[in-house]
């Protein structure tokens, strides 16, 4: 069974490196514009890995990694965030929403893999 | 592995510049609205996608530019920087030096000149309020290059390191690829007894000595995600055998604890929160320096996202699918409806008595297939209208009138390229409007109004078309004026008996627009008579209803698809021929003696009272088997630019709704003819463009005209007069 | 005549250095055209006239939804109009971007021509363009005129239309 993964950006380029590069990771990808796109697609699965921007309309990184810990079968699931090295708080703040790690942008495919070997081997 | 960015860049494009719109369109609202928290979100939103993205892609200009506009931005969200009149002027630039630098980049243009002003205002903006520099991290001393080291890490994960995705076992794991040797003891002092044990909390810890050449930031590095409760203590124990150089001598004497926690950030982060200690996370345990856009992401009442454009985006899941291969796909089930009709034609001729009832069921289905396939396409207009915001808005100020713009149904969908084609002409309507519609506050004081104006965008589907109203509160259109200039240029005659419409309708005459008229606002050497060709092109028409002192309404209405076009299907000669339904009249079978000669070569009829001119198809065209039976039955009257014309068929065939296929994608563009279709029975039909038969139609009969003044110079004369 | 098997059969013989031809009939004449450029070989179908253009353009034609003008050589070439029989077939080439037929009497076979056979065209006169032409082949005791299908067909045709 093929790893599965849920990218989570509202923006479509970022969007589609992330995926593009976990596809090439073998990977399955589950693709959310924003935290609530992202919630209401993983209703009922469970995934390997969760990588979620901060800065989202309608629903923001923070709440959906919040929201994703109430869930019992993301309890455990390692969730990467992605910020910029202007977002010193939001990354504590994600630290404490339960992020498991994060990825500072810019970022090529290669750092991102890099990152995601730590916490999916 | 080699990714290549590049192919992501297209996406990138797309995206910067639906941000920037909402960037622009909420600037506007912000200017208007003065400080507005969601406003201000949306905006740094946008730069921050941005940024995010052309950072990563490696679009530099781009992402230095938005850099500073999201410091500043930033800082407005945090109420640093109050959003003034000059500041929103200043951010409506940037966003169109934006604009221009990302599309420099995408066209690998030469990038717009004011981007060296805009950037460093922005950056002035932003220092000017700024009470600390933004600080630059400190790059933390790598050692140097060491040989191997032997290190003892007492690794201690919380009670809580399972809720945080964290799997202490990757790390040992991790540790080991890096050492030459390694060995780890389990401590298992915390651990409960089994009837106590949670499964879901860490009560193992591990004591770890591993020699390696791996510097300490590398060790560090594996345990960068951990929180700061189970960062884990590292100790050099051993000296590097051979290691003399001076970085070293310091570590003489007693060993020196290096036991720092590791958490990257806390060098950056010392003592943010108010509670450093709380771990858990859980919800409320860091609400109090929430910045402001989680505040308002979860406080705010769905409500408010019911004005303004921003929310038009929803949260609608959407697919980004490749314009060509989405044409190719609608292309195809325009066959398919084709092939369909072709399979019921051969059947009627087989089985003339007999219905299939499957083949009934099939029709519809694919007939359902076309019709979503054909909606695909469509976009919601509210773009456009947004562009139309910005253009008011500076008009207004450089014209020194007070304007307020309103859009309604904004939401309303029509075709992609129907939508990037009405662009213009709604430009120059809506130019008009600010400029000519609406007056100065004195003028609308003086006339009783209030000394703001309206122009009002209003879009709506009606009867399978799709309408655009510009309506202003203006002075309206002058009907005596617009008749004296038209007399004056020769467009109508003094005798002409014309309706309130009709008289408006003459600024759309080639020829209306004058120098005297033409200001630096809407002359810019364009009429509206461009914007009614425009509008035509696209198989729309326009029309005006005013009322003098009290404002002016243009209704544009279009086609919702330019892939399909009902059309009078006729047949001429041996071909069959496709009328565009828009521009037919009627049709009518004139008397033995309705048509009439003129000097021999042109024909008329007269249609009640009306003289309309007759235009022979297979003359006009040229057709080569001119074999059709001269026997004039039938007439369509067809309509273009306000003008009558008769064109003469042999047969009506029916109306139908066809695919059009443009004739250039192989061929070349045809004078009079505005594309080609596949019929039922697989034959190409063309279409014809009235407003290019017509022309052929003139030319020709010009050339008569004038091989005849030269014989005959008084109707030359009265010609020119008219 | 399948377009499938002329392609491959092309394919195979192109390392031999020269070129394939298809050779088609106008009259009493032989000509070739890269084989390479020939799409697919078609039975005559309707073809609806355009108004406005040359008459050798006999009209467009519907290519599996498509619509593709079609050029009848005969005309073309001045050479007096034939009637359209069960021989007549139209040529579906490409030029450019662009997808063509040509209306040739007959089309007769595939041809080898190595690049030593080539032989250049005579000067026939100064009344006869032949700038479309590469040059003549000689097969078995006939010969053929070469055509190069982006001169004859390509601006040339368009710009003449207008």
């Amino acid at each position: 069974m093929s790893k599965m993964a849920l990218v989570v950006d509202d923006s479509a380029s970022m969007r589609q490196m992330v995926s593009y590069t976990l596809q090439s990771a073998g990977f399955e990808v589950i693709e959310g514009s924003d935290g609530k796109d992202a919630l209401g697609k993983v209703s009922g699965k469970s995934v390997n890995l969760v990588v979620t921007d901060l800065n989202m309309p309608v629903m923001d990184g923070i709440t959906l990694i919040r929201e994703l810990r109430k869930i019992s079968s993301f309890k455990f699931t390692p969730i990467l965030m992605l910020t910029t090295e202007s977002q010193d708080a939001k990354k504590q703040e994600g630290k404490s929403a339960g992020a498991t790690g994060w990825m500072v942008k810019p970022f090529n495919p290669e750092q991102l893999l890099q990152v995601v070997s730590k916490v999916v081997p | 592995m080699e990714i290549d960015l590049n192919r992501f860049r297209a996406a990138f494009y797309e995206e910067a510049v639906e941000h920037l719109e909402s960037m622009e369109a909420a600037l506007l609202q912000l200017e208007n609205s003065g400080e507005d928290r969601e406003l201000l979100n949306t905006i740094f939103r946008a730069a921050h996608s941005i940024k995010g993205a052309s950072s990563t892609f490696g679009i530099d200009q781009v992402a230095r530019f938005t850099h500073v506009l999201e410091n500043l931005l930033d800082r407005m969200r945090e109420g640093e920087v109050l959003p003034t009149a000059e500041l929103c002027e200043l951010l409506l630039k940037a966003t169109d030096v934006l604009a221009g630098l990302i599309q420099a980049e995408k066209n690998q243009t030469e990038i717009p000149e004011q981007v060296e002003s805009v950037f460093h205002a922005l950056q002035q903006y932003s220092s000017e309020c700024a009470p600390s520099q933004h600080s630059t991290h400190p790059v933390p001393a790598i050692d140097p290059a060491a040989s191997c080291q032997t290190w003892h890490i007492r690794f201690q994960p919380s009670p809580t390191f399972f809720h945080f995705g964290q799997n202490p076992l990757f790390m040992l794991d991790e540790l080991q690829k890096l050492s030459q040797s390694f060995h780890s003891v389990a401590n298992l002092s915390k651990l409960p007894s089994l009837s106590r044990l949670d499964p879901e909390s860490c009560c193992m810890g591990w004591d770890i000595e591993l020699t390696t050449s791996s510097p300490k930031h590398v060790i560090q590095d594996v345990f960068m995600f951990v929180d700061d409760d189970s960062s884990p203590a590292i100790e050099l124990i051993s000296h590097p055998e051979t290691k003399t150089d001076d970085g070293i001598s310091t570590q003489s004497g007693p060993p020196i604890r290096v036991s720092e926690p590791v958490s990257s950030d806390s060098i950056t982060q010392p003592e943010t929160r108010p509670s450093s200690g709380n771990t858990n996370g859980g919800p409320g345990a860091s609400g109090e320096r929430r910045s402001g856009d989680d505040r308002r992401s979860e406080n705010s009442p769905p409500t408010k996202e019911s004005s303004g454009p921003t929310s038009a985006a929803g949260s609608h899941e959407t697919v980004r699918v490749d314009r060509e291969r989405l044409d190719k796909m609608i292309n195809q089930i325009g066959e398919l409806v084709i092939g369909t009709s072709m399979v019921e034609q051969d059947w009627q001729r087989f089985h003339p008595d007999m219905e299939s009832s499957a083949l009934v069921q099939l029709g519809k289905i694919v007939r359902d297939l076309q019709e979503m396939s054909l909606s695909l396409r469509m976009v919601p207009i509210a773009a456009t209208f947004q562009k139309m915001a910005r253009i008011v808005r500076d008009l207004s100020h450089r014209l020194g009138k007070q304007v307020r713009f309103e859009t309604e149904g904004e939401e309303t969908e029509l075709d992609k390229t129907v939508v990037d084609q009405i662009g213009d002409p709604l430009l120059h309507m809506v130019r008009n409007s600010v400029d000519h519609g609406i007056e100065t506050p004195e003028e609308r004081a003086a006339a009783g109004k209030s000394p703001e104006g309206v122009v009002c965008l209003r879009a709506y589907h009606q009867g399978g078309n799709f309408i655009i109203e510009i309506e202003d509160d203006g002075k309206g259109l002058d009907r005596d004026r617009i008749l004296r200039k038209a007399i004056e240029r020769g467009i109508v005659s003094e005798s002409d008996n014309l309706s309130d419409e009709d008289i408006f309708g003459l600024i759309f005459s080639a020829g209306f627009s004058t120098a005297e008229q033409v200001t630096d606002v809407s002359g810019r050497g364009v009429g509206m008579d461009v914007v009614r060709r425009n509008v035509e092109a696209l198989q729309g028409s326009i029309s005006i209803r005013s009322v003098k002192g009290k404002g002016c309404r243009m209704i544009v209405r279009l086609p919702l698809t330019l892939a399909i076009l009902d059309g009078l299907l006729v047949r001429v000669a041996s071909d069959s021929y496709v009328i565009p339904l828009l521009s037919v009249v009627e049709s009518i079978k004139p008397t033995s003696n309705g048509i009439q000669k003129v000097l021999a070569r042109g024909e008329v009829i007269t249609l009640r009272g009306e003289i309309v001119p007759l235009l022979r198809l297979d003359r006009i065209l040229n057709l080569r088997q001119s074999c059709r039976e001269n026997n004039d039955d039938l007439l369509v009257i067809v309509e273009d630019q306000g003008r009558k014309y008769s064109l003469a068929v042999d047969e009506l065939l029916g109306q139908q709704q066809v695919v059009i296929k443009n004739l250039e994608a192989n061929f070349q563009k045809v004078p009079g003819v505005a594309g080609a279709t596949i019929l039922g029975d697989g034959r190409v039909a063309l279409i014809l463009d009235i407003n290019g038969l017509c022309g052929l139609a003139t030319r020709s009969s010009a050339a008569a005209d004038h091989s005849l003044s030269a014989d005959q110079p008084i109707i030359a004369a009265e010609h020119h007069a008219v | 005549m399948s377009t499938a098997t002329l392609s491959t059969s092309a394919l195979s013989d192109m390392t031999e250095g020269g070129s394939q031809f298809l050779t088609f009939q106008l009259a009493e004449e032989l000509f070739g055209i890269d084989i390479l450029r020939v799409q697919e070989i078609k039975g005559l179908t309707h073809l609806t006239q355009i108004p406005n253009v040359p008459p050798y353009i006999r009209g467009v034609m519907n290519l599996r939804g498509t619509v593709v003008p079609v050029v009848d050589l005969r005309h073309r070439f001045s050479m007096p109009a034939a009637t359209y029989n069960q021989f007549t077939v139209i040529i579906i080439v490409t030029v450019g971007q662009k997808v063509m037929g040509l209306v040739v009497d007959a089309v007769s076979d595939v041809l080898n021509v190595g690049d030593a056979e080539l032989e250049q065209l005579p000067d026939l006169g100064c009344d006869i363009d032949t700038s479309f032409i590469t040059g003549m082949a000689k097969s078995s005791d006939r010969l053929i005129t070469l055509l190069d299908i982006d001169r004859l067909l390509g601006n040339h045709v368009t710009a003449q239309t207008v």
